[in-house]
């Protein structure tokens, strides 16, 4: 079933005339393809920008399971990534998606039965300077504690997702070209 | 020694190809006057056109590198690093040796390669251990085994024993992905040869990379299946057994299976095969190198069509039409004498004008040849038709190779790639190269194409006579000029043959075109008229194959006298008196004139299938009978004298 | 006598509001833009040249050879690339920038366009970054609506545009030729260099001419600009190719981990006090002077210019890489450090050539079975051999980048691999990964 409406097809065709291919739109398009299809991608949503691009399909295919942001599999409303890279390890990275886990009786790639929360291993997030570190939606959570964990499972408990969580498709209006 | 290396060791024939087109690539460029650079390789100084590659300098100097990801014939990745060679040349005004994989680097003067240095065999090595680490080493039930580059390679150049003892990757094995081929991807080294295949060659990019890293693995779409006419060279090309074809699967080791050269007749570009069989039997085709045809593809059609000569539906026994009117089993002795008995009483009774016959367009000319020898030879016949449709009777202004210099192509009526594959595979160069490439599905839309007299135009010949004459005034107009591309093996061998009378036909008369009236036509009428009594079917179908296929069934509805050749049964052996069941293309000798006009000649391959002739000693048989002997030991006895063939390569 | 620390880039970072235009153009913004558009386009290559700058995102290739090198005519389009995928362990200084000082960045840009002659400008940006995009975004947006941004731009006859464009979660993306693969709406896998092909100065992305450079290289053209390349060619203590100042973003077991500027060849000791000094209480182990892929160094000398040069000739690692450095005290586990590293450029490698996608591969698989009590001395030197044939072979500097910290830490802590070999544990950093 497609789901790409007029609009989406409209800002589809805004990103392609940022540059000379069509194809080169295909990291963004797949972006806003993962939105449309509620944070991920199935095949109908590669097809369908493959269709929309004029690219072929298994081109698609090979950049959206290139990439570890574009989500192959349907994926939990909050997300919660901490990083487990060096300079968080060595700050207690480890100790705190043990914390997380037997928070939300989860393991680490796993998602919450009702699919609100889960917990991923993720690497470097450039927040190095501020370890460890965790992601949530769009948003940083810097020298992160176990309160840090406490209060963002409480908060986030009964928000929707997009209010934390703005679609990386959601791109700032470019100004006049 | 159980490693032998260097130039002497034993290679698979991908490999010896490989090596041969580097040979004579360099050689064409030579001859076309491209610059020559000046480089030693292992000591020896050798000059190669400019744009030649390292690894191919170092073939031409007679060195050898091992490699996975090279393909003459693909663009270079440099993703195997197996061709690792020590290059020393001049890089940001300093001159340094260095370790590089010499399939990215283009031959430069002044270059130094070695080959063989302890480096380089150090570095050969841990590439070549790094890429068995995951590979399963099932090379005993692994339909690649005996012809296997990563085998050979490793026999050549690998490591004597592994280090690694870890758990290996894990994949479901042989995973069908399309209804040829099997993907086994633990046998998979990500050479990405298939991919580049997918999409530099077919142009359809059904076969591409997912996931990443350790994860790589090739595919077509996910959930989808490799649905390309071309698959079956992804399987040829794989350096390992990692697309494997699922109709050869378990027929036979590579070793035990005898290769013999041949020409494909499933279409009427006449690639260059070889049909690899065993104990009599075909098991499988592969592409032969012909620069003018196939390069070295074949198509799906060509290479897993050809199985129907092993099929249990073969006719292998002569039919005859008994007293209650139904086809019954005879033998061959019964069939001839009906027929001959048959033609002597119809030419005596009602003469020449009573008897006909229809060449054939898939078998041999010398087939045609002795059909002529007979009918009008004999009997002074003068119905011969040679041609079912009503195109116009010339060869194509654009032939395949010069497709892949064109600017323009337009395509009417045909699906391109299974139609006319190798002219759909220079189309898909040609566009690689900046051409446009339109494909109208009829006359209709020929108004929108705007031609130029650069326009190539590529028609089939199954269109109504009308469409021609609409695709004729519009090619006029643009001054372009059109290319009718014939479908059957041997389209123009009835007409080679002399078929129509012509004295001393020749393939030039076919550059200039000939009348275009389609005897065929007057066969049928004849037939409903019942002034035909009498006609020769040879190896065709015309009641499901003629425009009019219900004028053609009305006609073979009348009680004339119908003998057809055939391998199989069809709409117009269920019409006949006699079925002469015939050999099929792997079990006879003959020549074929290909849609372009290049005349080849081939051997029997196989012995034909027990029970079948081929059809020329058929035809050689009935004339004996008929009084006729003829000093006849092999097709070529027979071949027209203004008929070369340029034969295969 | 410490160096003092000469503030080029972050001169303003700590002004409130500085992130945005007026404030940005209230303390000089866009001044040197508007110098660069009135100059020839050799002229800032000049200045470039002559201030010694060297690309700041890891290699420290002189950015005027790579400029010099496109076409001097506008024949056909030029692109200018940032890199901001910023992927590299230990590197934090791009993110900070972009979020702290986008029209610095913006203003960088456009004066390398000039340089260049590019009309068009992409800012790659890791797909993580949503907050440093939209900060990017925002200034791009007002940079247009300001007029430095859009057709004939302040009466130069000259057009510029840029555009912003999210990454999607790969390392090897901040490869530059797999960048521009990326860019180009491909799998993000490296693409032929020369002698194999030509240099993107002459054929990059769309087989335009094309330059990749770092957030902060663009970012400092500016104050080059504006001290003028001689003068800023004067800072910088150390070497006579390092010159000018860096951002460094120093993190691990320091008292004040952050992002500094710091003056290029300031004696190493001075840095770390700049970061507080290692973390109370605890000695220095070892350290990572530039983004993971640069290797450990021994915690001796202390004292020697932290710069280009002097950190490999000081520590046998490959050198001031992107400027992440990573400082470890005694508690750490080298041998867990290296694993976890193993592991990350093994998750990150694009797949496409044999040695770097085999060989970590392996190398994982080994250290996980270290790790798990099921070492075998004899795996040292088969950890060795496959960091050879990774060495120089692999496709591109990501299997370089990533052997490094195994091979280095092999070198200096052998003991501790063989610890983990001998009694399924590491006894040097018993201590624990959190200390006391
Ligand atoms: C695996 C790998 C990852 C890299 N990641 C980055 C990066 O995230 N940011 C960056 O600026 N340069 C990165 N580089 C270096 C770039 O290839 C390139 O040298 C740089 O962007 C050039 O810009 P510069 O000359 O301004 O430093 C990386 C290199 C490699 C081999
Ligand atoms: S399937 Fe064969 S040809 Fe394709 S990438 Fe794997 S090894 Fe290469
Ligand atoms: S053959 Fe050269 S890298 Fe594969």
């Amino acid at each position: 079933m497609a789901k790409f409406t007029d609009d989406t097809k409209r800002r589809l065709d805004a990103l392609i005339a940022r540059y000379p291919t069509a194809k080169a739109a295909l990291l963004p398009a797949l972006w806003v393809a993962q939105e449309v299809y509620g944070g991920w991608l199935p095949p109908e949503a590669m097809q369908e920008v493959a269709d929309h691009l004029g690219v072929p399909a298994s081109d698609v295919a090979g950049v959206a399971t290139f990439y570890t942001m574009y989500n192959k599999r349907p994926v939990a409303h909050h997300r919660i990534e901490i990083c487990q890279n060096v300079a968080c390890m060595v700050n207690g990275a480890d100790e705190l998606i043990g914390y997380c886990e037997r928070k939300l009786g989860i393991h680490a790639g796993e998602m919450t039965a009702d699919g609100t929360f889960s917990v991923e291993r993720v690497e470097c997030l450039g927040a190095c300077c501020h370890a460890p570190a965790l992601m949530v939606g769009s948003t940083y959570y810097e020298n992160a504690t176990e309160q840090t964990v406490d209060k963002l499972i409480e908060e986030l408990a009964n928000m929707p997702s997009e209010s934390v969580n703005p679609p990386q498709s959601q791109m700032p209006e470019q100004g006049e070209f | 020694m159980s490693t032998q290396n260097g130039p002497d060791r034993p290679k698979t024939p991908a490999e010896s190809a490989d090596v041969n087109k580097v040979v004579t690539d360099t050689k064409a460029a030579q001859d076309a006057g491209v610059p020559m650079v000046s480089l030693v390789v292992d000591g020896k100084s050798v000059s190669v056109p400019k744009g030649t590659l390292v690894i191919e300098a170092a073939f031409s100097a007679g060195s050898d590198i091992p490699y996975f990801c090279y393909h003459p014939r693909l663009t270079s990745v440099g993703a195997c690093r197996m061709c690792l060679a020590s290059v020393e040349l001049e890089m940001f005004g300093q001159r340094r040796a260095s370790i590089m994989a010499t399939c990215t680097v283009p031959a430069a003067d002044g270059m130094v390669i070695k080959t063989t240095t302890p480096d380089v065999k150090k570095a050969q090595n841990g590439v070549l251990e790094l890429i068995l680490a995951n590979h399963p080493l099932d090379c005993p039930v692994c339909d690649r085994g005996g012809e296997c580059p990563l085998q050979n390679m490793t026999i050549s150049y690998g490591p004597p024993n592994t280090r690694f003892i870890e758990d290996k990757r894990r994949y479901v094995k042989a995973l069908p992905i399309s209804d040829h081929v099997v993907l086994d991807r633990e046998r998979c080294i990500t050479c990405m040869r298939c991919t580049r295949f997918a999409s530099e060659v077919a142009g359809d990019s059904k076969l591409g990379l997912i996931n990443r890293g350790a994860q790589s693995e090739v595919g077509p779409f996910l959930g989808g299946t490799f649905d390309s006419n071309f698959s079956g060279n992804t399987i040829e090309i794989c350096p390992v057994g990692a697309l494997t074809s699922r109709q050869f699967r378990f027929k036979g080791r590579p070793w035990e299976v005898k290769s013999s050269d041949s020409i494909c007749t499933k279409c009427s570009n006449g690639c260059n095969i070889a049909v690899g069989h065993r104990m009599g039997e075909v098991v499988r085709i592969n592409g032969r190198v012909n620069e003018d045809i196939n390069e070295e593809w074949t198509c799906d059609k060509g290479k897993f069509g050809n199985a129907d000569v092993n099929s249990p539906e073969r006719l292998t026994v002569p039919l005859i039409r008994d007293a209650h009117g139904a086809l019954v089993e005879t033998d061959w002795d019964t069939a001839l004498s009906a027929v001959v008995t048959n033609l002597q009483y119809v030419a005596e009774n009602y003469g020449s004008a009573s008897l006909a016959a229809i060449g054939t367009t898939t078998g041999t000319v010398e087939d045609n040849v002795l059909l002529n020898k007979l009918y009008r030879g004999v009997y002074s016949a003068t119905n011969l038709a040679y041609q079912l449709n009503e195109a116009p009777r010339r060869l194509p202004k654009a032939s395949i190779v010069s497709v892949e210099k064109a600017q323009h192509i337009v395509s009417i009526g045909m699906d391109l790639a299974y139609d006319q594959p190798m002219y759909y595979l220079r189309s898909v160069k040609a566009q690689r190269n900046g051409a446009v490439v339109v494909s109208i599905d009829s006359v209709i839309g020929l108004g929108d194409v705007a031609l130029t007299p650069e326009s190539v135009v590529l028609v089939p010949d199954t269109l109504a006579a009308a469409d021609y004459q609409v695709i004729d005034s519009a090619c006029s107009a643009a001054g372009c000029g059109y290319s009718v591309l014939a479908s059957d093996a041997n389209a123009y061998g009835p007409y080679l043959a002399g078929l129509d009378g012509t004295e001393a036909p020749s393939v030039s008369d076919l550059s200039v075109g000939l009348d275009a009236s389609s005897k065929a036509t007057d066969v049928l009428s004849g037939l409903s008229a019942g002034s035909i009594k009498h006609v020769f079917v040879m190896g065709s179908d015309p009641v499901t194959h003629m425009r009019d296929s219900r004028l053609a069934n009305a006609a073979f509805s009348s009680d004339a006298f119908v003998v057809v050749t055939s391998q199989f049964m069809n709409a117009t052996t269920a019409k006949a008196s006699v079925v002469l069941p015939i050999a099929s293309f792997s079990e006879t000798a003959g020549s074929y004139l290909n849609v372009d006009g290049q005349l080849q000649t081939v051997d029997a391959v196989v012995p034909p299938k027990a029970g079948t002739r081929p059809q020329w000693q058929v035809m050689l048989e009935l004339n004996a009978r008929v009084g006729n002997p003829l000093p006849v030991f092999t097709p070529s006895d027979v071949l027209p004298a203004g008929l070369v063939p340029g034969g295969s390569e | 006598m410490p160096v003092e620390q000469t503030q080029l880039l972050y001169r303003h970072r700590n002004v409130p509001g500085i992130n945005r235009l007026e404030t940005y153009v209230a303390h000089g913004g866009y001044e040197q833009f508007r110098k660069a558009v009135a100059m020839d386009p050799e002229a800032i290559i000049e200045e470039v040249k002559v201030s010694g700058l060297r690309g700041r995102g890891g290699a420290g290739f002189p950015t005027h050879i790579k400029w010099n090198a496109f076409p001097k005519n506008r024949d056909v389009e030029h692109y200018f690339i940032i890199n901001a995928d910023e992927g590299e362990p230990g590197t934090a200084k791009d993110r900070d920038l972009m979020n702290a000082l986008p029209h610095l960045l913006v203003e960088g840009c456009l004066c390398s366009m000039v340089a260049v002659r590019a009309a068009k400008c992409y800012i790659y940006i890791r797909g993580e970054y949503i907050e440093p995009w939209k900060s990017v975004q925002k200034a791009i947006n007002d940079a247009y609506a300001a007029g430095f941004l859009g057709k004939n731009v302040l009466g130069s006859g000259l057009d510029f545009d840029i555009y912003t464009h999210l990454g999607a979660g790969a390392y090897e993306c901040g490869e530059e030729s797999a960048l521009m693969s990326s860019l180009m709406g491909e799998r993000g896998m490296p693409r032929l260099k020369p002698p194999a092909a030509p240099l993107p100065m002459i054929s990059g992305v769309w087989k335009r001419p094309s330059v990749v450079n770092n957030v902060e290289t663009a970012a400092t053209i500016p104050a080059i600009l504006e001290l003028g390349g001689a003068k800023y060619a004067e800072i910088g203590v150390g070497s006579p190719r390092s010159r000018g100042t860096k951002l460094f973003s120093i993190s691990g077991h320091v008292n004040k981990p952050g992002i500094y500027e710091i003056v290029l060849g300031t004696p190493f000791s001075e840095v770390l006090d700049i970061a507080g000094g290692v973390r109370d209480g605890h000695q220095l182990k070892t350290y990572i002077p530039g983004g993971s892929s640069m290797g450990f160094a021994p915690p001796t000398p202390l004292d020697y210019p932290f710069d280009y040069e002097g950190i490999p000739q000081n520590t046998q690692t490959l050198g001031l890489g992107s400027g992440g450095l990573m400082i470890f005290d005694e508690t750490t586990d080298v041998f867990k450090v290296t694993h976890r590293l193993v592991d990350f450029y093994h998750h990150e490698s694009c797949g496409k050539c044999t040695p770097c996608r085999e060989g970590l591969d392996w190398l994982s698989k080994i250290y996980a079975r270290i790790a798990s009590g099921g070492g075998r001395e004899q795996d040292i030197d088969l950890i060795w051999d496959i960091c050879d044939s990774i060495r120089g072979k692999s496709f591109c500097a990501l299997g370089e980048g990533a052997i490094w910290p195994v091979m280095t830490s092999l070198r200096l802590f052998r003991h501790e691999y063989l610890s983990y070999i001998h009694h399924g544990r590491n006894t040097y950093s018993d201590a624990g990964q959190l200390g006391a």
